[in-house]
């Protein structure tokens, strides 16, 4: 179906979305002015691509998506090599927070989002998979490995 | 430390207000880039004592046509049974003995394309259409159709980039479809990503418009080839442009009979000159848009061949547009025409939305007292909606022909869509009308949109996401 996307539709998506994707890409990225730029890009894919969805889970869905695979692409960048962890322009947060912030930022690329997916955004490993276009089994591994990593008290363990 | 602090602390990471502001003004591009040509097509009549009751200003340039709103008593009643079926079900309705409504139910994803039913099923990787089956909706039917599905590869390279990849089309009923999967690729360092991407050309089955594209962001740029499906050659369409025009756009509007294009281009860090062009393929005229008639203009849509809309905006400090001025531009004798002069820019999360939405050759233009008027910008001819009041949550679609619009009304409380009230006004005919309907709160509904110049679709599923609904409507 070639729909186009309304500005009505687009606010409701970023009603709907734009928190998810924002903290995505702060999860990926670490730095406001990046999660807003690729907050930014990812609606304008929306705009301009105005896919059919099935419903407001798969439009979800489709949007981090193209989140992680944006946040990628910048972090493959030059200019992105160093990743640093979360920017101090953050609202302050009690200490345990922050620390448990720090913690999942602190993680390597592969582990931090399969992390936020599974325990943030609840996730199942089969759906974080499909998100993070990874095969369920090392979606399933990057998981532990994270949980490992981080050494926190995770629920809903695998 | 556990989760929970992980939770409550991600809780308190959200983005600026601003962030939805500069979000909700990239529409401005989509809306300009949505160019519509008006063909004079008449639609059949409409059994409907819903008249034109003319009016007309003293200036032939302002004259003003008057629809009168008719809001049907009839209401539709939505399905929202979770009772799956064993792949696509239809049942219908006829609302007010105007509109005949479709609702197909489905027990998974199902698309709709070429004006058929489709289901899809892609290998793992989604590299490989591995099984495909298509129905056509005729009669209150699904009636399945076998199609002749022909494989064909992409390996083309443009600016020592390799783009390689496969894709899936047919030809029913005289018209092309095509199938691809995503063909996004990085270089070894990840630091730069091409991807290549297909259009219909109007009017043509035989090729296809393939657009190469490289960077992503501000730096994305886009480059078309003809791309002739027997053969699997591709054909310059720019082959006498300078180099650095092409080099710095991100994308091309084509007029109806495929000899104009519009080079689109925005400034970037890396493309800091680009801009837009006017490029006659017939006689290798290229023209910057900014020129045209000397008036300066941002932006321009294909009216028909030998007319362009112009797009004047002014922006404030930050960027963001204020007013448009719109020129109807005659390009055989290069005489710009003021069409409608410095109206505010529609922004529909404005707390009281009101001023001009574009469609291209065509804009709806809202006053702040919720006055609706269709403005044809070749011409200056306005519509009025008369009897009709816009309000928050109201929007409009232009039909791909540019003479039907389409209404729909979003209930700002519900979670989805929320459509409460749907109808279409005719352009032409002289005819507008809208019906409510009931149960749209049971449903979860995701896109609306025009299918064809009669039909408009409406993605859905019910709340408990178990069945997912295609609800057809024909005006």
């Amino acid at each position: 179906m070639k729909q186009t996307l309304s500005a009505r539709q687009l606010e409701e998506a970023y009603n709907a979305c734009g928190t998810a994707v924002y903290r995505l890409a702060m999860v990926y990225l670490g730095r406001r002015a990046d999660a807003e730029d690729v907050t930014q890009e990812v609606f304008l894919r929306l705009l301009c691509r105005a896919p059919a969805f099935a419903d407001g889970e798969h439009r979800r869905r489709w949007l981090l998506q193209v989140t992680a695979n944006l946040c990628r692409d910048q972090l493959r960048g030059f200019w992105r090599k160093r990743v640093t962890g979360l920017d101090d322009t953050l609202p302050a947060a009690a200490p345990e927070e922050r620390t448990a912030l720090d913690a999942v930022m602190a993680l390597p690329e592969q582990y931090r989002l399969p992390i936020h997916l599974h325990y943030y955004e609840g996730y199942s490993v089969a759906e974080m998979a499909e998100i993070l276009k990874l095969g369920q089994s090392a979606a399933k591994m990057r998981l532990k490995r994270g949980r490992e990593l981080l050494k926190m008290e995770l629920e809903g363990a695998l | 430390m556990n989760i929970n602090d992980y939770r409550r602390g991600m809780d308190q990471i959200v983005p600026d207000a601003a962030l939805k502001e500069r979000i909700m003004n990239q529409t401005k591009k989509k809306t300009i880039s949505a160019r519509r040509v008006f063909a004079g097509v008449l639609a059949a009549a409409l059994s409907i004592a819903c008249l034109i009751t003319a009016a007309f200003a003293a200036s032939p340039e302002l004259r003003t046509a008057v629809l009168s709103f008719f809001r049907l008593e009839e209401r539709e009643h939505l399905p929202n049974s979770s009772v799956t079926p064993d792949g696509p079900d239809i049942s219908n309705a006829e609302i007010g003995e105007l509109v005949k409504a479709q609702y197909i139910k489905m027990d998974r994803y199902y698309g709709l394309s070429g004006g058929m039913l489709n289901s899809l099923t892609w290998s793992e990787d989604r590299k490989t259409l591995l099984d495909y089956k298509f129905w056509e909706v005729k009669d209150n039917e699904l009636i399945p159709v076998q199609v002749d599905m022909h494989t064909n590869q992409i390996d083309v390279t443009h600016n020592g980039i390799h783009y390689q990849g496969e894709f899936w089309w047919f030809i029913h009923g005289g018209q092309l479809d095509f199938f691809t999967t995503d063909n996004r690729a990085w270089d070894e360092e990840g630091e730069h990503a091409w991807d290549w991407n297909f259009s219909l050309v109007p009017g043509r089955t035989d090729v296809l418009l393939l657009r190469l594209s490289t960077g992503t962001q501000m730096e994305y740029r886009e480059y078309p080839l003809l791309y002739h499906l027997d053969t699997g050659e591709t054909e310059e369409l720019f082959a006498g442009v300078d180099p650095s025009v092409t080099e710095e756009s991100d994308g091309t509007i084509w007029s109806d009979s495929f000899r104009l294009a519009l080079i689109v281009g925005r400034p970037s860090d890396e493309f800091p000159n680009a801009q837009e062009w006017l490029y006659d393929r017939e006689t290798g005229t290229l023209t910057a848009v900014n020129t045209l008639g000397g008036i300066g203009a941002d932006t321009a849509a294909f009216a028909d061949d030998d007319t362009l809309i112009l797009y004047c905006f002014r922006c404030d400090e930050e960027d963001m547009i204020q007013d448009v001025t719109f020129y109807s531009y005659d390009i055989p004798s290069g005489r710009a025409t003021k069409t409608l002069d410095a109206v505010p820019y529609y922004r529909s999360w404005d707390e009281k939305p009101s001023g001009v939405m574009t469609f291209g050759s065509r804009c709806v233009l809202i006053s702040e007292e919720g006055q609706v008027q269709v403005v044809d910008l070749k011409t200056g001819d306005r519509t009025l909606l008369g009897g009709f009041t816009f309000r928050k949550g109201d929007s409009f679609q232009l039909n791909p022909s540019g003479n039907r619009l389409l209404y729909f009304s979003m209930n700002s409380n519900a979670d989805s869509l929320g459509i409460s009230q749907i109808g279409v006004a005719d352009l032409e005919k002289g005819t507008f009308f809208a019906f409510d309907r009931e149960g749209y709160e049971n449903l979860h509904e995701g896109g609306i949109g025009w299918d064809d110049d009669n039909t408009v679709s409406i993605r859905a599923s019910t709340l408990d996401n178990e069945t997912q609904y295609l609800l057809v409507y024909q005006f």
